[in-house]
């Protein structure tokens, strides 16, 4: 199978005890999981491109640490060395929707262009027009992230997609799933053969799925959807998506690759680095040397 | 950030609590707009309901830190409230002359977050009402 990109999941912080009913709907009381925090580093086409960045640790760090248990946070430079980049490398980021930990640190990426979708932005705001009892709508958004997007806005740095927008770079797709987990959350397909009907095609799925159980269920031999616990749309919205990201990756769950599932490291070729960071290798271009090892 | 606040302290931070979530509000609602004019979103005039918002709630505001009864501990804190509210009262009016005020947000911004340090109680970004961090 021919690959023109190289795709790594690196892991720069983690929660050791998340209520799982925070991540699969309706399992309350079912205990805890891991929760990594990831993002996707994709290497192709004369790009260093990413989905999502991580939270500002120098604002949160010592706040998310004390009071939500969030630990081993590590800086993009020493992320990204561990698959022999650097932040100043990065080219292009997809970010999949604005909550803090998502795009919380888009100023450690100087030269990247990124790309949001513009109803995540404007619906934001809309809802910051709303009154103090409709406070519930804005948590997770930072106004400090905001203001960030200003500046990058204003440089040209920032591009606001509307709805689907095909060969970002070759073979790499952003579609919106609207009034899911956020209002304007947006999943990236990458084509690893940049064929239009692609039979090697892989999707980042930001926060629309949480779990390996969101696409199968608890019994893969007679899936379910299961939609994740948190929405700002609806479930409705959550289940009709999974069924979206199934299809556009012929129906093979493992290829949606769900940032917080602390079974990636399972599924695919995976370490953990002298420092302490984890990188899992999706796939790797012709020539393209292992950073597992 | 101070270990142990007395009962005056305390009082102050219980009412300047409610300040304090309504300045950020009307930063993130002015750099919410200014995001939407940036982009070039249709969406993003000066008739857009936020700006409206944004008065309203640091009318709000500006009435509530008047009535703060300070204590001596909380006088710094009670110091950046008052450097932000003026930023972002200065913002404010520059909305109707067309002037960039991504500086006065910014600054006010400083000056909140120097304020969620200076006294317990206070908090930037509400991480409990987030999906990836709960309050241990």
């Amino acid at each position: 199978m021919k690959n023109n990109y190289s795709i790594w999941v690196a892991e720069f912080a983690n929660v050791p005890n998340y209520p799982l009913s925070g991540l699969l709907y309706g399992a309350h009381n079912q205990g805890h999981t891991r929760l990594p925090y990831c993002y996707v580093v994709i290497k192709g086409h004369g790009h260093i491109a990413m989905v999502d960045v991580g939270y500002n640790h120098k604002e949160y760090g010592a706040v998310l640490a004390g009071m939500y248990g969030v630990r081993d946070w590590h800086p993009p430079h020493e992320v990204l060395a561990e698959c022999g980049f650097t932040p100043e490398d990065v080219s292009r980021i997809f970010l999949t929707h604005a909550h803090f930990d998502h795009m919380g640190n888009i100023e450690d990426f100087p030269k990247a262009t990124f790309y949001i979708q513009e109803r995540e932005l404007s619906k934001w705001v809309w809802a910051m027009s709303l009154e103090r009892r409709f406070r519930w709508m804005m948590g997770g958004v930072d106004p400090a992230d905001i203001m960030r997007t200003v500046d990058l806005a204003r440089n040209g740095r920032l591009v606001c997609v509307e709805g689907y927008r095909e060969n970002v770079l070759p073979g790499i797709d952003l579609h919106l799933a609207p009034d899911t987990h956020t209002w304007g959350s947006m999943y990236v397909r990458l084509r690893n053969d940049l064929a239009s009907s692609s039979g090697n095609a892989w999707i980042f799925a930001g926060d629309l799925v949480y779990l390996q159980e969101n696409l199968r269920g608890h019994t893969p031999e007679d899936p379910e959807y299961i939609p994740i616990g948190f929405a700002m749309g609806s479930q409705f919205n959550l289940v009709m998506t999974t069924d979206e990201l199934l299809n556009g990756v012929d129906g093979d769950a493992s290829r949606v690759i769900a940032i917080h599932e602390d079974r990636l490291k399972d599924m695919f070729p995976s370490r953990v680095t002298a420092n302490g960071v984890r990188v899992t290798e999706l796939a790797l271009a012709d020539g393209e040397p292992s950073r597992i090892g | 950030m101070t270990a142990e606040i007395d009962d005056q302290t305390t009082a102050y931070v219980l009412v300047a609590q409610t300040c304090f979530e309504d300045l950020k509000q009307v930063a993130g609602q002015l750099a919410g707009f200014l995001v939407l004019a940036a982009v070039g979103s249709t969406s993003g005039t000066p008739e857009h309901p936020v700006l409206k918002s944004a008065e309203l709630v640091y009318r709000r505001a500006e009435d509530a830190l008047k009535s703060l009864r300070v204590s001596k501990p909380a006088r710094p804190h009670h110091a950046h409230l008052l450097r932000a509210a003026a930023s972002l009262k200065t913002a404010l009016s520059s909305t109707h002359r067309r002037r960039d005020f991504l500086p006065l947000l910014e600054s006010a911004q400083a000056e909140l977050l120097a304020a969620s340090r200076a006294l317990p109680g206070f908090q930037m970004l509400a991480f409990d009402r987030g999906c990836c961090a709960i309050r241990k």
